[in-house]
């Protein structure tokens, strides 16, 4: 199978109010996708049916043959819009319990890429920033060996220097048969990583298609398509 | 899966439960040693007023460690009954936070079963109200048994005997092998409604976070009653159709032998409830889990 990532007729609705609607698409192994949209457009309904946070109205997803369960959360690394971190806790306690509970959790690249962004393991999470926290958890998701990254969001918080660290470290540390789903609004900071990209508004699909094409057919970046697309 | 669940459900919530639990029996040994010191220290009109073992008062005089003393008191009265309060809401945020709040983010995108995920806050949660049940009785005890001492004794020797004669009593009154087996019924008794206990409040919680789209602590406290009162009626029922067959006589032997009826009937009651109710929580964290 070639497709990391399949659904079908996908729809999600909030007491009503649709998020999803019949969404239909597949995405191949070994691509980094930008899942663009604007605000509401069901980015993060989309990328937490997946994580297996939230169970689909309607349709069916699939994650490398699998529903969303216990398998699929063993290769899925995901990493939400908010703070998940249990502020008791220190650095190096969740980085023990990620070793604990994820076989594909590398330790020595968790640490490694802590001490690169200046975070000490010995800190108490209660004590970080919101930037410093939100780097903690991109750590934790990046330094799993794992088939399928769910980032949502994952540089909105932090400041352009850790962007591009954290954008290098995202090209430079992926296996070539993994894939990345980058969640965002940020499009000129991570075009350059992206190799596909989705535009989705309303909860469908409005464009899809590879980044260089865009370039090469049109003659503009994703980021001047983007405006072109959604224009208000 | 299961032991690296409990690993971190231990560290979670023993870094206030171990404080608390030890601190109450803490206040308890301190309170109690100050009333020996009184005994032996203070002139006769300082005395702690005791009735039949129980501590009523200590007369008052302007000694400051007279007001020490019943200040002490209470405060130890208060924290007894605090410590359970402060469990029972610390294992429930506890669930609520690690399931329902933002760490349910990553609670539910580790690779473990909702059978693990429940069963690990079913173990943490009937541990400690269990361990919390026998800090109360430490508690408790110390104060009775060691504070209310009289004058050159170390424990109230009265209230020790009281307690013998009433296991004295009991055994002799059914036999020992009833005896014994009455003590095991209860014991068992007590640890299944603690866990059936538990997971009414976790439905109640799992009931209120899934369905409520706001106020979500308020819809649990409101399917906590609910939920409660139906499980109680249901068992009143059963238990009311189940004795009302049994011939009520005042020869002894039947009587115990429908006492023992009356144990085993609750155990199993209990558990069946514990059983579909652990069995309906984890379908609908299953099948119906929304984290939005």
């Amino acid at each position: 199978m070639n497709n990391i990532l399949e659904c079908y007729n996908l729809s999600k609705f909030y007491s009503g109010v649709p998020a999803l609607t019949n969404l239909t698409l597949s995405i191949p192994k070994g691509k980094i996708i930008g899942l663009l949209g604007p605000n509401g457009s069901g980015k993060t309904t989309f990328i937490k049916i997946a994580a297996g946070l939230l169970t689909p109205t309607t349709g069916s997803i699939t994650i490398d043959g699998n529903a969303p369960g216990v398998e699929t959360k063993s290769y899925v690394s995901y990493l939400p819009e908010r703070t998940y971190l249990s502020s008791w806790m220190k650095v190096s306690d969740i980085i023990a319990m990620f070793s604990d509970f994820y076989p594909d959790f590398d330790v020595p690249r968790a640490n490694d890429m802590l001490k690169r962004l200046g975070v000490s393991t010995n800190a108490k999470l209660k004590t970080l920033s919101k930037g410093t926290k939100e780097k903690v958890q991109l750590v934790l998701v990046m330094a799993r060996r794992a088939q399928l990254y769910l980032l949502d969001e994952p540089i909105g918080g932090v400041d352009p220097a850790t962007r591009e660290y954290i954008l290098n470290t995202i090209i430079t540390n992926y296996n070539e048969n993994s894939t990345i789903i980058i969640s965002t609004h940020l499009i000129t900071d991570i075009e350059k990583v992206l190799d596909e990209f989705l535009f989705i508004n309303k909860g469908q699909v409005v464009m899809s298609g590879s980044v260089d094409s865009v370039r090469e057919e049109k003659g503009m970046s994703i980021d001047e398509l983007f405006r072109e697309v959604f224009k208000c | 899966m299961l032991k690296k669940l409990l690993k971190y459900e231990y560290k979670s919530v023993s870094r206030i439960l171990v404080p608390a639990i030890l601190g109450t029996i803490a206040l308890a040994l301190l309170t109690a040693v100050l009333f020996k010191i009184s005994y032996t220290f203070l002139p006769p009109e300082n005395e702690v007023i005791i009735e039949e073992g129980v501590v009523v008062g200590v007369s008052m005089t302007n000694n400051i460690l007279s007001v020490i003393l019943l200040t002490l008191l209470i405060f130890s009265i208060i924290a007894i009954i605090a410590s359970v309060f402060v469990i029972g809401f610390i294992l429930l945020q506890r669930y609520y936070k690690n399931f329902f709040g933002d760490e349910g983010y990553l609670t539910f995108t580790l690779p473990v079963k909702t059978s693990a995920h429940l069963t690990a806050k079913l173990i943490s949660g009937v541990f400690w109200m269990l361990l919390g049940g026998i800090g109360v009785v430490i508690s408790v005890f110390v104060l009775v048994v060691f504070g209310t001492a009289e004058k050159g004794q170390i424990i109230n020797k009265e209230v020790l005997d009281t307690f013998s004669m009433l296991f004295k009593e009991l055994f002799e009154m059914v036999g020992v092998g009833d005896g014994v087996a009455y003590i095991i019924e209860l014991v068992l008794l007590i640890l299944i409604q603690c866990i059936a206990q538990m997971l009414l409040f976790y439905l109640a919680i799992t009931l209120g976070s899934i369905i409520a789209k706001k106020h979500k602590v308020l819809t649990s406290v409101g399917m906590y009653l609910g939920i409660n009162a139906a499980a109680g009626t249901i068992i009143n029922i059963i238990a009311a159709i189940v004795f009302g067959k049994v011939y009520i006589t005042n020869n002894l032997s039947v009587f115990a032998n429908s006492a023992h009826l009356f144990f085993i009937l609750f155990i199993v009651l209990y558990s069946v409830i514990s059983v579909v109710v652990f069995i309906l929580i984890n379908d609908l964290l299953r099948r119906k889990l929304n984290l939005e």
